[in-house]
């Protein structure tokens, strides 16, 4: 697998979308994208692509910081989907609060904890995670 | 005869009875209506007998009207009396006429009973004489009644009455006493001697003495003093209580109680009668509860039935603060002349058999200040329904009351910290979130045209955003040094801990030239959490170097000293010093610098202070302008 097939985005910060596009473009992060602007939304939309037998995304970037659902809401509700294919998450949060981050590592579906801003390198350390995992 | 008698008594009344006797005398041998008056008027029966012919017997009509009976329908024969005397005083009548017919010295003078013609029973004293001829022989019999039976009645009553007395005395158990004042003579029954374990021939001859050698002296002074109030008549009736010496050395309390029944012409007391009561039990039990009242740890005091003091805890003395202890006896509304009215109302309440009370009741003080009182009003019962008094229960809570008070202070100011940190966090965060977003879009911006990186404003941009970014971790970790450290602290030797740090900075020491000197004794160990310790290390060692003079050799020295359960550790350089007049104020504080030091941040000093006081101790400086300065900062220490 040389590239990510599908990434998803769930964020409520659209300059944050928009920064983020732009750095997946240039380091060539992902075949597609999926961008969803709260928790709930990303619920029902994959809740959807699965029951529908669509593609999933390989991979979740998650806010935890959002309206409707926040980012551990949505992971909550996201563990109690039967899906047979593994979604790597990765949160991306500005919260730099210990105890946000020893919950995140507490999700066994949760594979890191990126501290916002993202930046190119940061997002080509993702990528070669993905890459050995794979 | 008995005319013989008082001639011979009364020699000087002679010359005048002689002449008047002899007048009346003869008066009645000329005129028997004096006679007649005589024994109508002086007796309540004549009679005269003829012994020879004892059938025919005289009796006047006096005889008969105190007996009941119609005189002119009474024959003038013997067996008319006979038929009514009681039987067997008629018996003792023969009896009584047989000796003195035989002997005339033996006085005939008896008490018998008739039967009045309405059934009741007549007393009659009945005295007579034998009148005899030339030879000695009974020929005539002259005689005289007196009814008595007004006397009988009342000597029955009387004896009834001693009897009843003598019963209700010995079922009360009451020893009694009578006590001539005047001459000592004193009458005790057995049961006053025997209240003190004797009997009454054991303390024979009995006199005021003995009263007085088997009382306590101390008890017998107060006695007198009561006593002589009485006889002052001050008092209706004595009464004490006092401790008298059994046989067998201890101590009987008894309730002595009396009264002056006879007085002299001078108004002196005569005669005293009065009675003991037992009362040991009931002193015992009121003695322990006495006791138990005055060491009460609260304000409680009892009082009679007059709202007189019986017994006041020490705390009540403080609480009413009440400077004569000798209140006992005395009036509450004596001894707390300003008493409220409404108290006097609740007292009498509760004297009725009601318990009144209050929890919280806020009382202002004649200064101002308030005080807040718990109290309670309990009636004391002597016997089963008998309220002797009552208890009064007080408790001064005016520093409950402000101990609540500051806990609800305190539980506001926790409140409004609870918030102010999660202010601060969502602050920081969301100012995280979008200086975030200006450090990726500036490095976005810079990776699609790399010309803009010279230019000046795109430059300014990103120290700008540096700043924030820089800022707001600061902020954070201010936000994040957490209270609640204790599960987090780690034993660590101070003196290791700082030889450490001072790897890290011997670059910038060796730089500056300042000798830094870990003077720390090896043993000492503190509580900190290590980054902690580090930073806080890191920060004063730093400074020390940072802020050291040019003009001569400088130095930072570390030394620590236990103080009580501290550690405390003394950073002391001689390097610019603080001028704490203008900047103590605001040396902790965030972003405040006080040297020209363009390294310097301000930030520093504020977080170390926060880690310092998370981990429970804190941080004085003295300092004076180059001179130098010393911090002093408190750890906890950990012994072992």
């Amino acid at each position: 697998m040389k590239k990510i097939d599908i990434a998803c985005i769930i964020d409520d910060d659209p300059i944050f979308i928009f920064g983020m596009k732009k750095i997946m473009k240039l380091i060539d992060f992902c075949k597609s994208l999926m961008v969803f602007r709260d928790g709930e939304e990303a619920l029902n939309n994959l809740k959807a692509i699965i029951s529908a037998n669509e593609k999933l995304p390989d991979v979740i970037l998650l806010d935890l910081n959002m309206p409707v659902l926040d980012g551990w809401q949505f992971l909550e509700e996201f563990v109690k989907i039967p899906c047979e294919k593994k979604i790597i998450i990765y949160i991306v949060s500005s919260s730099v609060d210990p105890q946000d981050i020893l919950r995140a590592k507490s999700y066994e579906l949760v594979s890191d904890y990126i501290v916002k801003p993202v930046t190119v390198e940061k997002l080509k350390n993702v990528l070669s995670d993905l890459k050995k995992v794979s | 005869m008995e005319n013989d008698q008082n001639k011979k008594e009364n020699p000087v009344a002679e010359e005048n009875e002689n002449y008047l006797k002899k007048e009346l005398y003869a008066l009645i041998k000329d005129d028997s209506t004096l006679f007649d008056f005589l024994q109508e008027a002086a007796l309540d029966g004549l009679w005269f007998w003829d012994l020879n012919q004892p059938e025919n017997e005289w009796m006047n009509s006096r005889f008969w009207t105190t007996l009941g009976y119609d005189p002119d329908k009474m024959p003038h024969k013997s067996s008319a009396w006979q038929h009514i005397i009681h039987k067997e005083d008629l018996k003792y009548v023969y009896a009584n006429f047989t000796k003195h017919s035989k002997d005339p010295s033996y006085p005939y003078d008896q008490i018998v009973r008739y039967q009045h013609k309405l059934g009741h029973t007549i007393w009659i004293r009945c005295r007579g004489v034998i009148l005899r001829d030339d030879y000695g022989k009974p020929v005539r019999m002259l005689g005289a009644h007196t009814d008595i039976t007004e006397i009988k009645k009342k000597e029955e009553k009387l004896r009834l009455q001693s009897a009843f007395f003598k019963q209700v005395i010995d079922s009360t158990d009451l020893g009694t006493w009578q006590w001539n004042v005047k001459t000592g003579e004193t009458i005790f029954n057995e049961r006053w001697a025997e209240i003190i374990g004797y009997t009454l021939e054991e303390l024979e001859p009995v006199s005021i003495e003995t009263w007085i050698t088997h009382t306590v002296p101390k008890d017998l002074e107060k006695s007198n003093k009561i006593l002589q109030d009485h006889f002052a008549k001050k008092t209706p009736v004595y009464e004490f209580e006092a401790r008298m010496i059994h046989k067998n050395g201890s101590y009987i309390w008894v309730l002595d109680k009396g009264k002056v029944v006879s007085w002299d012409e001078e108004g002196n007391p005569e005669w005293m009668v009065g009675s003991h009561q037992e009362i040991n039990e009931k002193k015992k039990a009121y003695e322990r509860n006495r006791l138990f009242i005055q060491q009460a740890p609260t304000a409680i005091a009892m009082f009679d039935w007059d709202m007189k003091y019986l017994a006041a805890s020490q705390e009540w003395f403080s609480v009413f603060d009440i400077n004569d202890k000798e209140i006992v006896g005395k009036s509450h509304y004596e001894v707390l002349p300003e008493i409220a009215n409404k108290w006097k109302v609740s007292h009498q309440k509760c004297l009725k058999g009601k318990v009144i009370k209050n929890n919280e009741e806020r009382v202002k003080r004649a200064d101002g200040s308030v005080q807040w009182l718990s109290w309670e009003f309990r009636p004391w019962l002597i016997d089963e329904n008998k309220v002797g008094g009552i208890i009064i229960h007080m408790s001064d809570i005016t520093k409950i009351k402000q101990e609540e008070e500051l806990k609800s202070l305190l539980a506001v100011a926790e409140d409004q910290n609870k918030r102010l940190r999660n202010f601060a966090h969502i602050v920081s965060h969301n100012l995280k979130s979008h200086s975030g977003n200006f450090e990726m879009l500036l490095d976005l911006l810079i990776q699609e045209k790399p010309e803009i990186e010279d230019n000046e404003i795109v430059k300014l941009f990103k120290t700008a955003s540096e700043n924030l970014t820089e800022t707001i971790v600061h902020l954070n970790e201010v936000v994040l040094i957490n209270t609640l450290v204790n599960d987090n602290l780690v034993r660590l030797n101070l003196r290791e801990v700082i030889h450490k740090t001072l790897e890290i900075v011997s670059a910038i020491a060796i730089e500056k030239q300042v000798t830094i000197n870990n003077l720390v004794k090896p043993d000492i160990c503190v509580l900190c959490i290590p980054a902690y310790l580090d930073s806080i290390l890191l920060n004063f060692i730093t400074n020390g170097i940072k802020y050291s003079s040019n003009e001569r050799e400088s130095y930072v020295s570390l030394s620590a000293d236990l103080e009580g359960d501290y550690v405390v550790l003394s950073v002391v350089d001689n390097g610019l010093g603080i001028d704490l007049k203008k900047h103590r104020s605001k040396l902790f504080g965030m972003y405040k610098t006080f040297h020209h030091n363009k390294d310097a941040r301000g930030i520093g000093l504020f977080i170390t202070k926060n880690q310092v006081e998370a981990m429970g101790g804190k941080i004085e400086v003295e300092s004076e302008v180059n001179k130098g300065t010393t911090f002093k900062i408190y750890l906890k220490y950990e012994k072992n």
